[in-house]
Order: structure tokens, then sequence, then C-alpha cells
């Protein structure tokens, strides 16, 4: 469990895609034990926010912090502390479900056969464990990417529309994943269309509208 | 270290299971060689002089094969975020997923080049030579192509393009790897090892050079 | 045949025949290699390496006849939509493929003494590396397309293209050899085969021909396991 608590600042933050201006002037704070939730209509800059906060976009201009350390030039801090789920899976069709995890398991330099069962059972997936990737559907692919998130602790979770996909069930199932890590000190940027209600997180909305003047 | 290691397995799995996509390489490979007799004619003389060149350039292009889909598999499906994600330089994980590729494209090659190059009548002792040749120098191919993949990573149609900004990049290891084979005209002992030492050179500043520009290619093309 | 559609069907039928073929097999072979072997006389010019011939004749054959076979079934299963068709064309090909390389490499082994080289780029032998490239070919495609049904009519399509084309291929590669005739080749089309010679040859490749049933039943037999397999297994996850 993160013990410290933590924090991100962005500041200012513009940035420009294939000439056009998604982000401008964008600033917000977030820290632990809260969800912010990214809303807005297509285009609006929500992956790419989350993709700056994630180190793995630099913006145009601005700042953005990680408990005061400067995330941009310096993304490693980031990468360390989050774990990134874009609306790609990350997942390896020739692989098995169980493959797929190992080889995160493996990339995030974590041993625990615990994680990975617990992974695999809190998001339905021990009876698909032996199956090639290929075949499950798009729900299912959705569920094992989300696995991720339990394979490691890490404190910060950022989400591009982690619902796509997800049963009724499974979406509760993530709102109760969300819920436990903020209550025990995580926070969550997640890019969505509808309004979670997560129990017992601070919840707040920045809403992203179309930046172009 | 581990992590390096992690990188690697992770890619030689994939590649084992998909199991096919080195057998074409091979399987491209042995045939243009075969297409090659097919078109100068079998006169023996003719053959044994030509057989290096084709050889090196038959490993040359089908190692091509492989390598538009070396970093795009990974962009296609997200799993790029992953690794430029890691804990590790950027340099160091593009000379993983090159040590992968070689091993699970390259080496295959490697492996048949003894009997494509009996069958074009090449003696044995520059067989031998051939295969210390390929397994000095095709890690270029490897290396230098990664440069490639990972400046297309974006592009339609990058396997076309990667072709055409890789294959000059080949050159060098192209000449100095056929100079060493020892089917040159009046190639000494000494020729050979000093081509192969040659290529030796090629081979390390392709790491350098690749692990470089391929992770910045990689670090602009990622958004 | 059509009866046989049926994969129920034709596993008991399989299972009832295949005791038969491989005691056949077995039984071929033992006669086939011992008069190949020992009970015949060696080539008056060619020695005891005449032997390998009783492989690699047989072996080419049974290249060609696989081929052939391949794309048989490939058609029925393309025109009438025979699931069981599409499955033994898909299981003769690795067969197919395995004839094809011994052909190839017993004619090398052949060569060496008689031609003086592993490799020679005679017609004939190039011909037959290039339908080796064929059957590689056609398992790829097989192995390359993820949907069963789809691979199989994709593959099937691309058999009778081979079967159009092997003829022509034969043909140019035979022109070729006119072209640029060889200094160093000799003919293996000696005045008339000894019968002494042909009764090995005979008995090999009807062993041969058993042996290639026996397996196909067995390759056969084993993709319907499969594919029942994966229907479990695809059965298990849903939900």
């Amino acid at each position: 469990m993160p013990t410290h608590t933590i924090s991100i600042l962005g500041q200012n933050i513009s940035c420009i895609r294939n000439g056009r201006r998604v982000l401008k002037d964008l600033s917000f704070e977030t820290h632990s034990g809260h969800a912010l939730l990214l809303m807005g209509p297509n285009g609006s800059g929500k992956s790419t926010l989350l993709r700056i906060c994630a180190g793995l976009l630099r913006p145009d201009a601005g700042a953005l912090t990680l408990n005061g350390e400067d995330g941009i030039d310096n993304p490693g801090i980031l990468h360390a502390a989050h774990h990134y789920i874009g609306h790609a899976n990350g997942l390896k069709s020739a692989l098995t479900v169980v493959e797929n995890l190992s080889v995160w398991r493996s990339l995030f330099g974590t041993a625990s056969d615990a994680g990975l069962d617990h992974a695999l059972s809190t998001f339905g997936l021990a009876k698909m464990a032996e199956t090639p990737a290929h075949y499950l559907s798009a729900g299912q692919k959705r569920r094992v990417a989300l696995s991720r998130l339990l394979l490691e602790e890490r404190s910060i979770w950022l989400l591009d529309e982690p619902l796509n996909g997800l049963d009724e069930k499974h979406a509760a199932i993530l709102i109760d994943c969300l819920s436990q890590h903020t209550r025990s000190g995580g926070m969550a940027i997640v890019a969505t269309h509808q309004v979670l209600d997560i129990p017992e997180a601070e919840l707040s909305i920045l809403q992203l509208g179309n930046a172009t003047p | 270290m581990n992590l390096l290691q992690a990188i690697i397995l992770r890619d030689l799995r994939i590649a084992y299971r998909q199991g096919s996509s080195a057998m074409l390489g091979v399987g491209f490979f042995a045939l243009v060689v075969t297409m090659v007799p097919l078109g100068v004619g079998p006169e023996r003389d003719v053959l044994l002089r030509i057989a290096p060149g084709i050889l090196w350039i038959g490993a040359a292009l089908s190692s091509l094969i492989s390598l538009d889909r070396l970093f795009h598999a990974d962009a296609e499906d997200g799993s790029l975020d992953l690794l430029l994600s890691l804990p590790l330089p950027l340099e160091l994980v593009v000379l993983a997923k090159t040590i992968a590729h070689w091993i699970s494209s390259i080496l295959p090659l490697i492996l048949i080049s003894p009997f494509l190059a009996m069958m074009l009548g090449l003696p044995a002792d520059a067989i031998g030579g051939l295969a210390i040749a390929l397994l000095i120098g095709s890690p270029a191919f490897s290396l230098l192509g990664a440069i490639g993949a990972a400046l297309t990573i974006n592009t339609r149609r990058g396997g076309l393009l990667l072709t055409i900004l890789v294959l000059p990049l080949y050159i060098p290891t192209l000449i100095f790897g056929v100079q060493s084979v020892g089917a040159g005209p009046g190639a000494g002992t000494d020729a050979i090892t000093a081509n192969l030492m040659l290529l030796t050179a090629i081979t390390l500043i392709s790491a350098v050079l690749s692990a470089w520009s391929a992770a910045a290619a990689l670090r602009i093309n990622a958004n | 045949m059509w009866k046989y559609a049926n994969p129920r069907l034709f596993l008991d039928l399989a299972e009832k025949l295949l005791p038969w073929f491989a005691g056949l097999t077995v039984l071929l072979f033992a006669v086939g290699l011992y008069i190949s072997l020992i009970g015949s006389p060696p080539d008056y010019q060619q020695g005891d390496s005449v032997r390998i011939m009783y492989v690699h004749v047989p072996a080419a054959w049974m290249a060609l006849f696989c081929y052939v076979f391949m794309a048989s079934a490939s058609v029925v299963g393309l025109v009438w939509r025979h699931a069981l068709a599409d499955l033994a064309a898909k299981s003769t090909a690795p067969i197919g493929a395995c004839f094809t390389f011994l052909a190839l490499f017993s004619g090398s082994f052949w060569g060496k003494p008689m031609w003086g080289d592993w490799w020679v780029w005679d017609a004939r032998v190039t011909s037959v590396l290039i339908l080796f490239f064929l059957y590689l070919g056609y398992i790829a495609l097989w192995e390359t397309i993820e949907d069963h049904a789809r691979a199989a009519r994709a593959a099937a399509v691309l058999a009778i293209v081979g079967v159009i084309m092997v003829p022509i291929i034969k043909f140019s590669v035979d022109w070729w050899e006119t072209l640029h005739q060889p200094a160093s080749v000799l003919r293996f089309d000696g005045p008339t085969i000894h019968a002494s010679l042909l009764w090995p040859l005979f008995t090999m490749a009807l062993a041969f021909t058993f042996f290639f049933f026996t397996v196909l039943l067995i390759r056969m037999r084993t993709e319907i396991i499969q594919q029942r397999i994966r229907a479990l297994r695809l059965a298990a996850i849903e939900e």
C-alpha cells in the first residue's frame, strides 16, 4: 500500500496534435484518495492529457509535477509510479491470458504468484487463463488489460475509457477496485464519458471543452 | 539485466507462438536463392562466383520481412506504451528487441545457409567461412533494420518504406560480408581475417547507432 | 462418401481401418526393405548406390501423388463444402512435404557418388524443389489465417492454382535446362530397368502409399479431435 501521500499538479498545459490545439492552458491538481474524472466530447483531449500524465507525451507548454518534482523532463518518475491503461489493451493475441500477465509481471519486476492469482480471480479470468488472447471477446480482453492494475501496487492509475466493452458486473468490479485503491491512498485519473460513482473516493470532474478558439 | 532478459524472452516467446514468421523468412531466403540459378543458368563456375553475393543479398532481404513488425506490432496493440514506461533506458529496450529479432528471424537463416551454399556449389571451407561471416555480420541487419522500423512505426505501408530506408545501410555489411567468404579472386587468409574484422566493426558501430537513433525515433513517434 | 462428412462416422471408420492400414504398411516395408537392401543384386553400373533409388523413386512419386490428392480434396472441399475434404487436404500437405524432402534428400545422397555433387541444378531436381516450396507455402497459408473455414477455402484456391501451375513450371524448367545444358549431368534413364530392380521398387512404392494413408487417417483424426478441444475451450469461456 502506498503510505506517503502523493500529488500531481499540472499547470497551464497546452498541447498541439496534428496542427490542432487539443489542450490549452489547462491546470489541474490531484492527490491521494482522489479520483479525477476527465470528461468531454470526442477530441477534447482526454486521452492526450492522460498520455501527458503518463509521461508518454510531452506537452508543448506548461508544467507537470509529481510531488513537486518535474515530470516533463524526467518522465521516469511518472513511469515508475503509474499504471497506464490506454484504449489499446496491450495484449499479445498469440499468448494465453496467463502468459500475458506473466510477461507484464516480468516487466514490472514483481515475482509474486499471489498478485497474479489475485488479478486473475478479481476480474473473473481464471476460467480463460489458458486460452490464447486471440479467442477472447472485446470485453474479456479489456478485463485482462485491467487486471494489470492488480499485478503490482502502484499509486497512480491512469485509465482511458476503462469501461469500454465491460458488462455491468465487471464494471462494478472495476469501480470496486478503484474505490479500494483510493481508500488506501492511491489516486486515479480516468477518462470517461459517464460519471463513475466511486464509493468513499474524493471525486472531481475536469470538464474538457473544445480548446480551439 | 533482468528486465533486458524479460524483454528478450517475451519477444522470443511471441515469435515462437506465431511460428510461421520465422519460417516465412527461411522460405523466402531459400526461394530467392533458388530463383537465381533459374535466372542466370546452372553453370557451375558462374554460380560459384556469384554464390556468396546471392546468399548475402538473400539473407539481407529475408531479414527485412520480419522487421516491419519489430515495433509496429507493439505500437498497434498498445504494449509499446508499456515498454516506453520501463525503468530502463529506451536504448536498451531497443537492443533487447533487436537481439530477440536476430535470434528468432536471422539465426534460422544462418542455420540453413550451409545447405543453400552447398546447392550453389560452394566448397566446404567457403561454407564454413560464410557461416562465420553471417554470424558476425548479420546482427547489423537487425540493428540497422530497427532504426527503419522505429522511424516508420506510424506510417501506412511502413514495410515498403522501411525497405528503402534500410537497404542502403546494409551496403557495408554486404560488401565486407561477401569479401570475407573467401571466394573472391585471390583472397588469402589475411584478407579474409581483415574483412571479418571490418565486419565486426560495422556490427558494433551499428549497435551503438541503432540503440541511439531507434530510441530517438520511438520517442518522436510515440504520441 | 457424403455419409462420412459426419466426423463421428469418419472417426468410427478410421478406427476400423487404421489397424489394417498400419499392419499392411509394416508388412510391406518389411518385405520391401528386405528385397531392396538384401534380396536384390547391385546394379552393374551404379553398384549398391542403386538401393537409394528404392527410397528415392517412391518418395518422388508420393510427392506428386500427395499434391494431386491434396488438390483433388481441395476441389471437393471448395465446390461441395465438404468439411472432411478440407481436413484431408490440410493433413496431406505436411506428409507430402516430407515425401518431397525425402526425395530431394535421398536424391542428393545418390547424386554425390553418381554426379560427384550433393546438388545439381538439373531440371527435374529443380522442379521437385519448387514443389517443396509450394507445399510450404500451402502450409504457411493455413497457419496464417486464423479462421478455419476461411483458411480452408483460401488454401484450397492455392492448391488448385498450384496444380495448374505445376505442369507449366515443370515445362519451363525443362526448357530452361535445354537452354543451359550443363556438362556434368549424367542421366538416370538407362535402357530398360531390369525386373530384379522393378520388384523392390513396386513393393516400396506400395509400402509408401499405405504409409501415407495410415498417417493421413491419424492426422485427420487428430485434426478433428483438436477442433473439438478448441470448441470445448471456447464454450468454457462463454459466460
